[in-house]
């Protein structure tokens, strides 16, 4: 560890790139410059807001070069600290009447225990209830976290947390496949219908699954979250350097309210859409 | 003309293109959801939450376009 990243400096200047699946660029024209202008590019490829953590590094470099490095997992460490304290804050003391709190958590459990008995069906509905309402709240905590000053969505600009977020998916719905439509039924599922046409289905089907689905949820929550964000820093560029210094607007301001709907929407999307494909792995005629 | 200067044009106009195609496609579905609403109210849940889902599958593709525009901005210079 300490040798690879006594290299800081590439290390931090790539990490614009590193973000986006490592879309870094060769040598440019002048072979002397080459590394310098490389570098530059790589950081300001995609305007992106300081967070606490890049400024940190600014001043002392040293060990937060590292968590600089992994920081998208250190801002959703924090999202889960927090859900965390929050959940056994509220059910340390249990009462029967709820009162304050509790019935703001009872209330989103409630409908989050809704919502899945409605799209899954009431057999399976309900022991999918508490993963599609956390998926929903961790998803929505991730996304605001890039409102807050200083702090960063991790969704936005790393392409590896929703991916995570997708095979969690993945996994989930194929686990249920298996266990609630047995063995045979499962692989009978990729088959089709007209069973002598799987040559060309089985393909197809097994394409659409494990690529397709996974693929479409991850590029559609990173695409949303990561051009939100990219709206918002370039709009506060502009504040700080187009405008004149006697009128301090914030534009950024403008495009809060769409933003913070945008992202309680694709939490929404990419919860429902979970529990869409969990339906279609229920055993059909129960649900 | 440069491969840069390409991009540059390419890239926001590859954007406005799929972002087109979907605004058709939304403008349709969102239609056609209200359209039934209209017809039977009572059936308003479900129809909301079909037509989210179609919404999210239409919007995917203009994001598909974003994705690549963020994938290849490094290379506009």
């Amino acid at each position: 560890m300490s040798s690879a990243h006594d290299a800081a400096g590439p290390a931090a200047a790539v990490r614009g790139a590193e973000h986006l699946g490592g879309a870094v660029h060769g040598a440019s024209h002048a072979p002397g410059a080459a590394s310098a202008a490389a570098e530059h590019a790589g950081g300001h490829a995609v305007p992106e807001l300081d967070n606490f953590l890049t400024i940190l590094q600014k001043q002392f470099g040293g060990v937060f070069d590292a968590l600089v490095h992994y920081q998208d997992a250190v801002f959703a460490g924090i999202v889960i600290l927090m859900l965390s304290i929050v959940a056994v804050a509220a059910s340390r003391r249990l009462r029967k009447i709820p009162t304050g709190f509790q019935c703001l958590l009872e209330f989103y459990v409630k409908s989050m225990d809704d919502f899945a008995r409605g799209v899954i069906g009431e057999r399976y509905g309900r022991g999918f209830a508490p993963y599609v309402g956390t998926l929903f709240l961790y998803i929505v905590c991730m996304n605001y976290m890039g409102f807050i000053p200083f702090m960063k969505a991790p969704i936005a600009l790393n392409i590896n947390v929703p991916l995570a977020l997708a095979i969690v998916t993945l996994i989930t719905v194929h686990y249920h496949g298996i266990r609630s439509n047995g063995l045979i039924n499962y692989l009978k599922h990729f088959i089709g219908d007209p069973w002598w046409m799987f040559p060309i289905m089985t393909p197809i089907h097994v394409m659409e699954e494990f690529a397709i689905k996974p693929g479409s949820l991850t590029l559609r929550l990173f695409g949303n979250i990561t051009g939100e964000d990219v709206v918002i820093a370039v709009l506060v560029i502009l504040t700080a350097g187009a405008l004149p210094a006697f009128l301090p607007i914030p534009v950024q301001a403008l495009f809060y309210p769409l933003a913070l709907l945008f992202g309680l929407l694709q939490a929404f999307v990419f919860t429902i859409l979970s529990a869409v494909y969990i339906l279609q792995m229920t055993p059909h005629g129960e649900h | 003309m440069e491969p840069a200067t390409l991009l540059g044009l390419a890239l926001p106009l590859g954007v406005g293109i799929a972002a087109l195609g979907s605004a058709f496609g939304l403008g349709r579905a969102v239609a056609a959801a209200m359209d039934a609403i209209g017809r039977q109210p009572e059936a308003s849940g479900k129809i909301q939450t079909a037509m989210i889902i179609g919404c999210a599958l239409i919007e995917a593709l203009t994001i598909y376009a974003l994705v690549t525009v963020f994938v290849l901005m490094g290379k506009v210079g």
